[in-house]
């Protein structure tokens, strides 16, 4: 009941802004554009990339641009831990009896974000007819997993970077250029880059399991990988698990938060 | 004091701020390093089954890509984490200052532009230096070329500058204008080639483009460098860059007037 009541809210507050909550709605859309100008280029001017067809690109570009769509809409709050630290607003949230991550959520409830989300029916809908992939009720149910693993994973990376935020503001920087990150890179079949880039994205900041292993395996395209196919297989669960490992991290960090306003 | 040790005062000052965070330092050059080798990986991996395409082969491709990542640097540090936007001084009301300062706002804007943009260079130069001496760019197509590359670049970033000063002003109506901000950032990614050169675009998303002052900034001064555009047919687009100029400039003179008006000083 109360969260509802926070989301009012935050729409309320948005919409005091009215112009800039209209331009808001607007970027929604032209974001979602840019990466699909970008597919489009791939798709219609180059005949693959790194061995996989169009379709395949396309397909692990809609899972990760679904998965950010998501991500954005319910926990862009943690995107401005710095600003609401910088403001002394984690204080009040510690005051209130709701969680303190909760309420950086529900801060900012970023409506607008889910325009995109027509962009993204549209991506899937070329996907899938491009793709040559027998749709079975597994292999669909696999795909919706692989979307709300895509956006606990993105989520998961701006949990750890924001919970760092609660004590260090330049930390913002980095939440930004991750994001920027992602969307250049989380849209293509990984293997394409060198394997050092390739290591860091397994590994250190684990973009390969957002969409690019889920497509590797819906499209069958397994024997490729640097990874064993079942740690392919299990990407939505693994995102899962960093989500919560996040979330611990979170509360580690939220312990150790001193209020800048002495 | 001088007008031009004035200037110098207002300038350097995102500058300071910047060089006194030896970690924003660092993240800089680990954030541009990645971006540009991932850019360069990328770009180098599309055309690894074409040889031609889109009237570039793979060096102009790959240096127009690279380019268009040090291009972002180009606009110097970002002044929100020091709370220093024309947008968070509207809404906390600081923006009063502006107006008490012995510096005319508008001046103090465009000052304050200058060594903001000056410091982006800094980084974009050093940066180009080092991609050519591991052979990551190609060098500009021709001597003519270079001079137009480097003509066409400051007149690109006059456009840009015009641009993004009219989106600050028109927070003294809005009050807000981060979205308006974002959807220009994405809107000059799109439409000057900074996503993809917009030479691989359909011919209807290229004359759209080409009426519109983005692809002055960074598509024009690139296609120039790489030779994709011959230096007997930038006339052309010199032209349209002055063009946009005197008209950015000329608009935003009015707007800052109405502003001077206009402004509101919240929490005050």
């Amino acid at each position: 009941m109360l969260t509802l009541r926070f989301i009012k809210l935050s729409i309320k507050a948005a919409l005091e802004y009215r112009t800039d909550f209209i331009f808001m709605i607007a970027v929604g859309i032209i974001w979602q554009v840019t990466v699909v100008a970008f597919a489009t280029v791939v798709i219609t001017r180059f005949p693959g990339l790194g061995g996989w067809s169009a379709g395949d690109v396309l397909l692990v570009a809609s899972v990760r641009l679904a998965g950010h769509t998501f991500a954005s809409g319910f926990f862009i709050g943690l995107r401005q831990v710095s600003e609401l630290t910088a403001d002394g607003k984690i204080d009040a949230f510690l005051l209130r009896p709701l969680p303190v991550y909760r309420q950086v959520m529900l801060n900012y409830f970023h409506m607008p974000e889910f325009g995109g989300l027509a962009v993204v029916a549209v991506m899937f809908a070329a996907a899938v007819r491009m793709v040559d992939i027998d749709w079975t009720p597994w292999r669909i149910g696999y795909l919706v997993a692989s979307v709300v693993g895509a956006t606990l994973l993105e989520v998961a990376l701006q949990t750890v970077l924001g919970a760092f935020a609660l004590r260090r503001p330049t930390v913002k920087l980095w939440q930004e250029w991750t994001e920027e990150l992602m969307a250049a890179f989380g849209n293509y079949p990984l293997h394409i880059l060198p394997n050092l880039a390739w290591a860091v994205f397994v590994f250190v900041l684990p973009i390969a399991f957002c969409a690019y292993f889920p497509v590797a395996v819906l499209t069958g395209q397994t024997s490729s990988l640097p990874v064993p196919a079942g740690v392919a297989v299990a990407s939505p669960l693994i995102s899962a698990t960093l989500f919560l490992a996040a979330l611990g991290w979170w509360r580690i960090e939220l312990r150790r938060y001193e209020s800048v306003g002495g | 004091m001088s007008e031009l040790a004035q200037g110098w005062r207002i300038a350097r000052r995102s500058v300071l701020y910047e060089t006194h965070h030896p970690g924003r330092l660092a993240g800089v050059v680990t954030q541009l390093s990645t971006q540009v080798f991932l850019t360069w990986c990328l770009w180098t991996a599309l055309y690894a089954t074409v040889s031609f395409n889109a009237g570039m082969d793979r060096g102009q491709a790959v240096t127009y890509a690279v380019l268009a990542t040090l291009y972002g640097r180009l606009r110097g540090p970002d002044r929100g984490l020091a709370r220093d936007t024309v947008r968070q001084h509207v809404r906390t009301g600081s923006i009063v200052y502006w107006y008490l300062r012995p510096v005319d706002p508008q001046r103090y804007h465009w000052v304050r532009a200058v060594g903001d943009q000056l410091y982006g260079l800094a980084w974009a130069a050093a940066a180009y230096t080092v991609c050519r001496l591991i052979g990551l760019v190609e060098g500009p197509a021709s001597k003519t070329a270079a001079g137009l590359f480097l003509l066409t670049l400051v007149l690109g970033q006059m456009v840009l500058y015009y641009l993004l000063a009219l989106v600050d002003v028109a927070c003294f109506w809005t009050l807000n204008n981060f979205g308006v901000g974002a959807m220009i950032n994405l809107t000059q990614n799109l439409f000057a080639g900074a996503i993809a050169p917009l030479w691989f675009f359909p011919g209807w998303f290229q004359t759209l483009s080409s009426w519109l002052p983005f692809q002055s900034s960074l598509h024009v001064p690139l296609s120039l460098y790489v030779g994709r555009i011959p230096p007997a047919d930038a006339g052309h687009y010199v032209l349209v860059q002055v063009i946009w100029i005197v008209l950015l400039a000329l608009v935003l003179r009015r707007f800052w007037r109405r502003a001077d008006r206009q402004v509101v000083v919240q929490g005050g």
